[in-house]
């Protein structure tokens, strides 16, 4: 049990709501070593949140946090692929997040045919750009289109909303290379899947190695 | 688009104030959904103090009694600075802390100088009135943003805010806004905020 048990998002009806809670949470928890740690750390026993520690062909991330109404996820993103950052995208959830190393800039794109469904590059417009540095966080709902152009080693904690959508969109024309795509044990390559334990033991390292954890 | 600036109400010095080098990629990103400007994390940083002091130095040696096209616009006042290569650049001084639409008829680069900015970004005008954003991100000092044309979006910047805007040109956007004849004591809040600023980092 930790303070995180009494954290609600589910209920929330705006992003402005969300925003609020996910703001503390995230100052919060950057703050707190000793669980940001306990969190990290405990995931190979914990065999639903090594499931949901992926490698995707964007990034790898850990699962630190299931709300046990589901209604939220707490996620480390760590070692972004460099080359294939561009492509825009939308989620299938509003999610905020908070830098801890790293930095990125940070293209928000707003749609021009419509909030729902597909979308190509001309569909899409800059709409708010902005530099991202350790300290910095922000939130994003479901309907908006953006990219994130990591630098190599940037580590984040992210905060996944409710689910608002059954799929999320991309520009294909800007899709990473299908051999870029992450692939495991010989298997075919796919946009995401679970990380294997040996991969979770050197994500860990790679966060000790930045003095992240401990 | 930008109205032109009224004719004759705007003298300034010599002496440009200058802007780190990544404003001027922001101002020129296009609308292609690959072109991203390039801006390394060493250069986010560190422009602060410089900027600062050059903002101390042209208020101070600013003559008094010279007109300064000063306007009112989205709670905030705008002062006109001097710029080296034909951009627009304001210095804004919020009057109220208050959330305002802010509707962005030209890109626009705004770099946090002191206190903080609260920004949201909604789909369309609806979602402005109803509260209901897609985007939300407080900007404290030495943080920067870029909004581009068709943006709907709203701010609030509190009152202990000081931010420098930069434009592509000279101008500004020509809504709500309205002259401030008589900007004296905007010049002198300013410049103690810019002072308290230097104090702190020494």
């Amino acid at each position: 049990m930790s303070w995180l048990d009494k954290v609600h998002l589910r209920d929330c009806s705006t992003l402005r709501e969300m925003q609020h809670i996910s703001r503390s949470v995230l100052d919060r928890l950057a703050g707190d070593r000793g669980l940001l740690s306990q969190l990290v750390n405990e995931i190979p026993d914990d065999p639903k949140r090594l499931a949901k520690s992926r490698v995707t062909l964007l990034l790898n991330r850990l699962s630190l946090f299931q709300a046990a109404d589901d209604g939220f996820e707490i996620r480390m993103n760590l070692n972004p692929r460099v080359d294939n950052q561009l492509v825009p995208h939308d989620h299938c959830y509003p999610f905020a997040t908070r830098i801890l190393y790293g930095g990125y800039v940070h293209v928000v794109r707003r749609r021009t045919n419509g909030w729902t469904g597909e979308f190509s590059g001309e569909d899409i417009e800059p709409a708010m750009v902005t530099i991202e540095r350790p300290g910095s966080a922000y939130t994003l709902g479901h309907v908006m289109v953006h990219q994130a152009i990591m630098q190599p080693d940037t580590v984040t904690l992210f905060i996944r909303g409710p689910r608002r959508k059954t799929t999320s969109h991309a520009v294909t024309e800007l899709m990473p290379p299908k051999e870029s795509w992450p692939a495991a044990g010989g298997g075919p390559a796919s946009e995401s899947r679970s990380a294997t334990l040996t991969e979770y033991q050197d994500m860990r390292r790679y966060l000790l190695e930045r003095s992240l954890i401990d | 688009m930008p109205s032109t600036p009224p004719s004759g109400t705007i003298q300034l010095t010599d002496k440009a104030v200058p802007l780190p080098d990544f404003v001027r990629r922001l101002l020129g990103q296009t609308r292609a959904p690959d072109d991203i400007p390039r801006i390394a994390q060493e250069e986010a940083a560190d422009w602060l103090l410089p900027l600062t002091e050059a903002l101390l130095s042209w208020l101070r040696e600013r003559e008094s009694d010279a007109p300064c096209g000063v306007f009112l616009g989205h709670h905030c006042a705008h002062i006109p600075l001097p710029s080296a290569d034909g951009k627009g650049l304001f210095l804004r001084v919020p009057l109220r802390s208050t959330w305002t639409a802010w509707p962005i008829d030209t890109t626009t680069v705004v770099l946090v100088v002191a206190g903080e900015v609260d920004v949201e970004v909604y789909p369309n005008q609806e979602d402005l009135r109803m509260g209901h954003p897609q985007y939300a991100r407080s900007f404290g000092p030495e943080e920067v943003f870029a909004t581009h044309v068709g943006t709907v979006c709203a701010l609030r910047s509190r009152s202990t805010s000081l931010q420098v805007l930069a434009t592509p040109r000279p101008g500004r956007d020509s809504t709500g806004i309205r002259p401030l004849p008589n900007a004296s004591a905007l010049y002198e809040q300013a410049e103690r905020s810019l002072e308290r600023i230097l104090d702190g980092a020494r």
